[in-house]
């Protein structure tokens, strides 16, 4: 029994991993994805500069050998500033991401799970937090709070749960009428084991797909309030910061490249996760 | 119908209510004296401290706090909302003078990006799979993906500098306090808010077309010999657009959230930098009563926006 569940299954992934690969922006998506992570993840193969060491002599460079996108307005090497800048940017947005998801995931499980009076607590909460609008919550968790890394992935934790919360309450909804959970319930399996071994394993595949989405969204979140002057303070080199360097219309007409670049690296990063992402939705849960 | 309406007006209240609660317990949770909130600093800078107690007797700051509460409530009403503790200027007044622009502008771009956005994707639904299709796929994916302030930086580079079409910030030239002369003030700024949404409403607009017109009654439209352009009209579009509406009902907060950035590039004189200025100050009461004022303004035109769909959607439209 075990051995013929597996292999209907492996024949079922392997029939969605050739529905992903028909997909060329889908893949094409997840090679640009993979470039610009090795890119920053290995910053220091790539670059011999330290992005906070300002060389006054080196005051807005332009492109050249030594410094492939120039230099910034205190002589650092944009590049540099770009590579270990999509480090911290990547770090929180998959950092609150993966935050959110799992109070989304634990919340959900208890709602779907319990019903009734805790199920319409939770729902009403999670409805507020949704139309309540984000920027302007996680501005008042940012005046509370004040700027930092820790502090920023908190606010996108506290604020972002919601989505990943009424994915996974209505499939637990739906999943609980189903015969099998009857059939556990009969064999006297404790709730917990039910919840955890048997439902939760298939609301998993949605929640890795809206878990990838919301990366995207906290990075394009970050890089708007960093812009603003209100996310991760800015002596860290985020993408967010960097580009909120080029806020004065000189810099904007002057020197484009200060803003181009950082602007064209946010837009490519979250663009490829957007692909990648429809594309393994497409693939993987073609009910969607 | 009625019935629908007021009760879809109803439950607006005790999400309104909860919201207020929050934000006046978190104004009582502030450091520093109550007193100092209720009355314009210059003022309270002045009084002696036997002054100051009689003034909190009589304006009810000892009473419980649900009486202070429902007080508060009241006075917001009225249209007293407090001080700001970093101007020392009435936040009712600051808000009388910034939300309007800011509701301006957003009106604008969820105009523009409904009208566009539900066009582009009834259009690709048309002929799916088409190059139509596929350009509008891969426009909405990108839509969605930019940061909206690269956009307005790129706007106004290539608009306002290079091509000198249209300004690149503020509201209102001076002296020209007209709807109309502030139109080019807001097209660049509107257009960048509308991206994100567009983008949104088009790929939705398209997928509910195509589930639709696959639907039996579009099969039986067809068989009847009515001409293709009144089934995607008639039967198709008047029915997908009700789960488009849902989806522009979903996103209008981000629409909101989009405003704060966008009024910072453009340098725009509403909400958003009003916000911004008070968080930088930590100017506490008004970032707070701000962004009730905004939760609430959302909510209503949330609502708004769903009894529209319902006018248009003859199956609430006729239920009793």
């Amino acid at each position: 029994m075990e051995k013929r569940n597996s292999k209907a299954r492996s024949s079922l992934a392997r029939r969605s991993w050739q529905r992903f690969f028909q997909n060329k922006a889908a893949v094409a998506g997840g090679v640009v994805l993979t470039l610009i992570l090795v890119l920053c993840v290995f910053a220091p193969l790539f670059t011999p500069y330290d992005p906070a060491y300002a060389d006054v002599s080196q005051k807005l460079m332009p492109i050249s050998a030594a410094h492939p996108l120039g230099t910034d307005r205190l002589g650092r090497d944009l590049f540099a500033r770009l590579l270990y800048g999509g480090r911290y940017s990547m770090f929180i947005g998959l950092a609150g991401a993966v935050g959110a998801s799992v109070i989304g995931v634990v919340l959900g499980c208890i709602a779907g799970w319990f019903g009734r009076r805790i199920d319409r607590a939770l729902l009403s909460i999670s409805e507020l937090f949704s139309v309540f609008p984000q920027m302007l919550l996680i501005l008042l968790c940012v005046a509370l709070m004040g700027q930092s890394v820790a502090n920023m992935i908190w606010v996108f934790v506290l604020t972002g749960w919601s989505g990943v919360f009424r994915i996974v309450r209505s499939r637990i909804l739906s999943l609980r009428e189903e015969p099998f959970v009857e059939s556990c319930v009969a064999n006297g399996i404790s709730g917990g084991s039910i919840m955890f071994r048997q439902l939760l394993p298939n609301t998993i595949g949605p929640v890795i797909v809206h878990t990838t989405l919301a990366t995207a969204g906290f990075i394009l979140a970050e890089a708007g309030l960093s812009f603003l002057g209100m996310g991760v303070p800015n002596d860290l080199p985020t993408w967010g910061n960097i580009i909120n360097a080029a806020k004065r219309i000189d810099v904007i007409v002057n020197q484009p490249m200060q803003w181009i670049a950082p602007g064209v690296a946010i837009s490519l990063f979250v663009l490829s996760i957007n692909f990648l992402g429809d594309g393994l939705r497409d693939a993987f849960d073609p009910a969607q | 119908m009625l019935k629908y309406f007021a009760k879809r007006f109803l439950s607006l209240i005790p999400k309104i209510l909860i919201i207020s609660v929050i934000v006046f317990l978190a104004l009582q949770l502030l450091p520093g004296d109550a007193l100092s909130r209720s009355v314009p600093p210059r003022v309270y800078q002045q009084m002696t401290e036997s002054q100051r107690d009689a003034l909190r007797e009589s304006l009810g700051l000892n009473d419980p706090l649900t009486v202070q509460y429902f007080r508060w409530l009241g006075n917001m009403f009225k249209g007293d909302f407090g001080y700001s503790q970093s101007t020392g200027s009435n936040i009712g007044e600051m808000l009388a003078a910034r939300l309007p622009s800011t509701i301006e502008l957003t009106v604008i771009a969820l105009v523009i990006a409904s009208v566009f956005g539900i066009l582009f994707g009834f259009l690709a639904s048309l002929k799916p799979n088409s190059w139509v299709d596929y350009t509008n796929t891969t426009m909405s994916i990108v839509g969605i993906s930019v940061p909206e302030f690269f956009f307005g930086i790129l706007f106004i580079l290539l608009f306002s500098v290079k091509l000198g079409w249209l300004p690149s910030g503020g509201r209102m030239a001076a002296g020209h306090p007209g709807f109309w002369e502030r139109i080019p003030y807001m097209i660049l700024p509107a257009v960048c808010l509308a991206i994100s949404l567009m983008a949104t409403l088009s790929r939705y607009t398209r997928s509910a077309m195509l589930d639709v017109l696959g639907k039996d009654y579009v099969k039986t439209a067809r068989s009847k010999g009515i001409s293709e352009t009144a089934v995607h009209l008639k039967h198709g579009f008047r029915n997908a657009l009700s789960p488009v509406m849902v989806i522009m009902v979903m996103r209008l907060p981000m629409l909101v959230s989009g405003t704060v950035v966008i009024e910072s590039v453009f340098n725009y004189p509403g909400m958003g930098s009003m916000i911004l200025d008070a968080v930088s100050a930590g100017d506490m009461p008004v970032v707070m009563v701000t962004t009730m004022v905004i939760a609430v303004v959302t909510l209503v035109a949330s609502c708004i926006v769903d009894l529209f769909t319902a006018l248009l959607d003859p199956r609430i439209r006729f239920s009793s």
